[in-house]
């Protein structure tokens, strides 16, 4: 592909004058790529991430400059640190857009717990570390996560409002210990939710995914959980995310071999408090496939409140919007029409979709010469691109509530699935 | 990384429930070593369980021409061409893998499921039974023995197998299934019924034990038991003899009656069986979809049914409510019988296509919009009648 060196020109002005418009940074590098200008392109590349060292459009870009430069081994490296970056990556991108805050800049203490080697330059070496997992505190609150009224309310009363008041847990002799699966289609925000929860209750929170669960098996899983555990006790009030709890809380009865067996029994113990106190101690589990999740874990002092989280509202998908569309030149854009037209969109198709528009907007600003601003045609015109990705999810959801309720675990489910006519 | 740690974190992607992750973490290290057995081994079986059939294929010729003599690799790659119902060459991998391994217990259960869709069902039991002396609690041999016991007709024995399989595989959702066809084999529909339930419950999104509690909700009606034990009998025999029964039923009747022809005094006796075969060809073609209409009132068979049988069955139920409201009207209106009865062919035409698509369409689609279409026509033609007759004064 050709490409006139004046929009180049007139984008690396444009960029002068706006230094820190990573999005533009990278177009111009795609574009100085596509022109074989690939040791220029690598610059911008370099550029993007000096600013966001674990931006994932970045290190493709650098990665595919540095091999059209020559540069293999460079290359190699951008490919694996993409790699290793992906889904963390993905999910924060997910996560900025759910809240109504942007995404906190990357000099920020890092949220998510950072596998060996991965996103870190300077790994610390605290004894009680394993695997690079420590626990952080977190500064998002519930009111940052857009819509989610009825879960919002659920926990407050089951969990936040008791934590907050130790007389009243007293007087009631509630105990803090326990926890909570979240569950629902993906995309939704059930990761950024459990952040808001504990950056709500001021506690620190310590986060484990599928990455994590895989290292597990790996090495002596029982004992890697255990370390889990006791990190999470000693840092206690302390909220224990597991993300796809499915990976690690799974069914027995779909295990090949004793061996895998053991890891759950583990976390049935662990989360028993068996050997310590639990107390100050509260899990949150998120997955995708609740019915993969074995029943042992959801009997009273283990998962013993199941929240279904559904894609957003209609204000919520405003807001989603809206916040996917900030620092983004606009132009009349009615963002509750939009979300009127979105129905069953999770949080991540939303900003998918707002990707798209403003890539039409740009495609067109490219074509023309002029930059002009994102506007409601584009959104229809990206409408096309873009498809809800969350009833596939309430397909499956459905079979699962029709043939297998076994205790009322889906009612939550049923009463919804019945509310929007699909049962 | 190597491939050992490669094959690990597979392992453990694939425990967790992620075959996705688990061929990725493959693939990666086949980039490194594209020839490892053992990683060509679970490339391909991880390709099989996402269903991506190409490439599962393409890696278990790649695994059998790096180790021909692994018996492990003929057996994938039978695993892959039974998957893509290529039963032939299926069998043959399966004998390969046997030939290197006669104790080769997986290889002996998969080709006893083989066997059955070849319809040879008395190797198919031998099959299982070999799979069976070399490792008792092989899960495949015995299901596979269930349902070649059920084919070769020995019901007392085949319910034994189901219920030994259940009992030393309570979880297993292809146990319970099985347990549920030698029911409904027996006529027993409401346990074949519980036995659905109970493998969907295991696994909701199993369309083969969807479409069993389906059987099984349709075998409460007597007259679906006969046509179910006219299928059941059917599947015992090969893909050319059942299409030589079936044109021998269809042209049974034209026969019987030919001959009462050329022999008047056996006619008392012959034509009433023709009429029998008659009614049984036409039971054929639209009793099942009948019965769905019936189904959308039950509280499982609502979910049993798919999209496309729902759409059929409404269109049937809408067919036969305005047929009889419109010729009641006629009647009621003082147009006459002819009127009427002119209203009800057109409905019964119609039913016969909405009949024939409910019995025979493939696909989803077909049975959906094709469900539709013709009940619109006929729906127009039924109204032009209805409205010419009112109209003529």
């Amino acid at each position: 592909m050709s490409v006139d060196p004046s929009v180049i020109a007139a984008l690396r002005a444009a960029l002068a004058a706006d230094p820190e418009n990573i999005g533009m940074r990278l177009h111009v590098g795609q574009l100085l790529l596509s022109a074989n200008l690939a040791a220029e392109a690598l610059a911008e590349a370099t550029e993007v991430l000096n600013r966001q060292p674990t931006h994932a459009e970045g290190l493709k870009l650098a990665e595919l400059a540095a091999e059209a430069a020559g540069d293999p081994i460079r290359a190699n490296g951008y490919r694996r640190l993409r790699e290793a970056l992906g889904m963390a990556s993905a999910q924060n991108l997910i996560e900025s857009s759910l809240g109504s805050v942007p995404e906190p800049p990357a000099k920020a203490e890092p949220m998510r717990m950072t596998h060996r080697g991965g996103d870190e330059e300077e790994p610390e070496e605290d004894e009680g570390d394993i695997a690079g997992l420590r626990a952080v505190t977190s500064d998002i609150t519930l009111s940052q996560v857009a819509g989610m009224k009825d879960v919002k309310q659920r926990l407050e009363m089951a969990f936040l409002a008791p934590m907050r008041n130790p007389d009243l847990r007293k007087l009631y002799k509630k105990s803090l210990k326990g926890g909570l699966l979240l569950y629902g289609p993906p995309g939704c925000g059930k990761t950024f939710l459990a952040r808001a929860i504990a950056g709500e209750l001021g506690s620190k929170f310590l986060s484990i995914g599928l990455t994590d669960v895989v290292d597990m098996y790996i090495g002596e899983s029982e004992k890697n959980l255990h370390r889990v555990f006791e990190l999470a006790r000693r840092n206690k009030p302390c909220v224990l995310f597991i993300d796809e709890i499915d990976a690690l809380g799974r069914k027995r009865s779909l295990m090949r071999n004793s061996g895998e067996r053991n890891v759950v029994n583990q976390l049935l113990s662990e989360m028993d408090g068996v050997e310590a106190d639990n107390e100050g101690v509260y899990v949150l589990g998120a997955t995708n496939h609740p019915w993969d999740v074995d029943s042992a874990l959801r009997r009273p002092g283990r998962f013993d409140r199941t929240v279904l989280v559904l894609p957003p509202d209609a204000p919520a998908r405003a807001q989603i919007l809206e916040s996917a569309m900030e620092d983004r030149p606009v132009n009349k854009l009615d963002y509750q029409k939009l979300a009127d037209q979105a129905e069953d969109f999770s949080g991540a198709d939303l900003v998918h979709w707002a990707d798209a528009a403003s890539e039409n907007a740009m495609a067109d600003s490219i074509r023309t010469g002029t930059v002009r601003s994102v506007d409601m045609a584009d959104f229809k015109q990206a409408k096309k691109d873009v498809k809800p990705s969350t009833r596939p999810w309430f397909e499956t959801a459905k079979n699962f509530a029709v043939y297998a309720n076994e205790g009322g675990t889906y009612d939550d489910l049923i009463a919804y699935l019945k509310s929007r006519r699909w049962m | 990384m190597d491939s050992g740690e490669a094959l690990l974190r597979a392992r453990a992607y694939e425990s967790a429930g992620r075959p996705k992750e688990a061929l990725n973490e493959i693939r990666r290290a086949l980039a490194v070593d594209p020839e490892d057995p053992e990683l060509l081994f679970y490339a391909s079986r991880y390709a099989t369980e996402l269903d991506d059939h190409a490439d599962a294929m393409g890696y278990a010729k790649t695994l059998v021409g790096v180790a021909p003599d692994l018996p492990l690799a003929h057996f994938q790659l039978g695993v892959v061409y039974l998957s893509i119902n290529k039963v032939k060459e299926a069998e043959e991998a399966m004998r390969a893998a046997i030939g290197l391994d006669p104790q080769f217990d997986d290889a002996w259960a998969v080709l006893s499921i083989i066997l059955t869709k070849r319809s040879r069902h008395k190797e198919a039991l031998e099959a299982a039974e070999t799979a069976l002396a070399i490792d008792a609690e092989n899960s495949t041999a015995l299901n596979s023995r269930t349902v070649a016991l059920n084919n070769l007709g020995r019901r007392v024995d085949a319910m034994d197998a189901a219920k030994m399989a259940a009992r030393q595989l309570p979880d297993d959702t292809n146990t319970h299934q099985m347990m549920g066809w030698t029911a409904l084999r027996s006529g027993r529909a409401n346990d074949a019924m519980e036995s659905f339930k109970e493998a969907l419950r295991l696994d909701p999104t199993d369309q083969d034990a969807r479409e069993g509690l389906l059987e099984a909700l349709r075998g409460r009606f007597w007259p679906y038991r006969i046509l179910l034990n006219y299928y059941f009998w059917m599947s015992r025999f090969g893909t050319q003899a059942r299409w030589a029964i079936a044109i021998g039923i269809t042209i049974l009747p034209r026969a019987l009656r030919g001959i009462s022809a050329q022999y008047p005094q056996l006619g008392p006796f012959l034509l009433p069986l023709a009429a029998v075969v008659v009614i049984f060809i036409w039971t054929q073609w639209f009793l099942a979809p009948l019965i769905n209409v019936s189904l959308l009132f039950h509280k499982l068979g609502r979910y049993a049914l798919t999209k496309g049988q729902t759409a059929n069955a409404l269109c049937i139920l809408v067919l036969l409510a305005t047929t009889l409201v419109l010729s009641v009207g006629l009647l009621l209106a003082g147009r006459g019988t002819d009127a009427a009865s002119a209203v009800a062919i057109v409905g019964a035409i119609c039913l016969f296509c909405l009949g024939g698509l409910g019995t025979y369409s493939k696909t989803e689609g077909l049975l959906k919009w094709g469900s539709v279409a013709v009940l619109v026509i006929f729906e127009l033609i039924q109204l032009v009648v209805f409205l010419g007759v009112m109209l003529r004064s």
